[in-house]
């Protein structure tokens, strides 16, 4: 089975720093990115079996993010993290068919819980010749 | 929209049961308008209903553990929630459990339709796949059934190939 790869969309050098740290620790390939421009580079150029990203970013939304990934690649889970939840945000992000929507400050270990369970199920169900 | 098409309408609010009856009966939908969770289970156990519309208060404080108890008799069950008093937590444990969409009260009942017939594709879309599956796990029956699965059946492939691999030396 090749290794998991995540992409990490996240302003905040902070978090960027401790997810890359907790991720590796876990044995999975990770890529950051400070925005959703940086990521849609990545994106194009790459592959991903995950995004994790943060709502509130200068640049991008996360919520346009996981549009411009629909885009790209329909089933790819995106996790979207935010210190700023609101219903209408959930309620978008619900019908973004994102795989979770994460509220900050989060126990990383049940962000990495969710991210697991995220990237099994696509690829037991939509596999990763579906999206790439 | 196909004859068949039902949909099941799970609200303790009598006055909601019969606007939803009315409104989808109207567009040709058979509508099954319950009051409660156990006789929802009867009827989605007994018949073939691909879409629910449920409100969150049909079991106060326990609605996503209804919505749940629903799913596990009926895993192919299109959920729509309705919800008169959205939470962050209610909205969150709502996607996190599956369900196909959540629809703050009030609503419009033209939008309730746009899902209700984006469900019945989900739903559709889905019967098509399990019924694929099944197919496949069938013929990989016969397959067994009849020694024909690897490494029993690549005497058929590897013979023709040896042939042929003889002919050309």
């Amino acid at each position: 089975m090749d290794k998991y790869r995540v992409l990490v969309v996240d302003d905040e050098l902070l978090i960027r720093d401790l997810l890359y740290d907790f991720f590796v620790s876990e044995g999975w390939d990770i890529v950051v990115a400070d925005g959703g421009q940086k990521a849609c580079e990545y994106l194009r150029n790459q592959q991903f079996d995950l995004v994790l990203t943060d709502l509130k970013m200068p640049d991008m939304d996360g919520l346009a993010l996981t549009g411009k990934i629909r885009s790209l690649y329909p089933y790819l889970p995106v996790i979207i993290m935010t210190g700023y939840p609101s219903l209408d945000s959930a309620v978008t992000a619900l019908r973004s068919k994102v795989a979770d929507y994460i509220v900050k400050p989060f126990n990383v270990n049940h962000l990495f819980k969710a991210a697991k369970k995220a990237v099994d199920e696509w690829r037991q169900t939509a596999g990763s010749s579906a999206t790439h | 929209m196909k004859r068949a098409d039902s949909i099941i309408v799970i609200d303790p609010e009598e006055f909601i049961r019969d606007l939803l009856g009315e409104y989808f009966g109207r567009l040709g939908y058979q509508v099954f308008p319950v009051a409660d969770i156990p006789t929802a289970l009867g009827l989605i156990t007994s018949r073939a209903i691909p879409v629910a519309l449920v409100d969150l208060g049909i079991s106060p404080g326990r609605g996503m553990a209804s919505i749940g108890q629903l799913v596990q008799v009926r895993p192919d069950l299109q959920v729509v929630v309705l919800t008169g008093c959205p939470t962050l937590d209610s909205v969150i444990g709502a996607f996190r459990s599956g369900v196909f969409d959540l629809v703050i009260k009030p609503f419009r009942l033209e939008d309730l339709r746009g899902i209700v017939e984006r469900a019945m594709t989900r739903a559709r879309e889905q019967a098509v796949k399990a019924d694929l599956r099944r197919r496949v796990e069938d013929l990989e029956d016969i397959l067994r059934r009849h020694g024909l699965t690897p490494p029993a059946n690549e005497r058929h492939f590897a013979e023709p190939h040896e042939a042929v691999r003889e002919a050309s030396e």
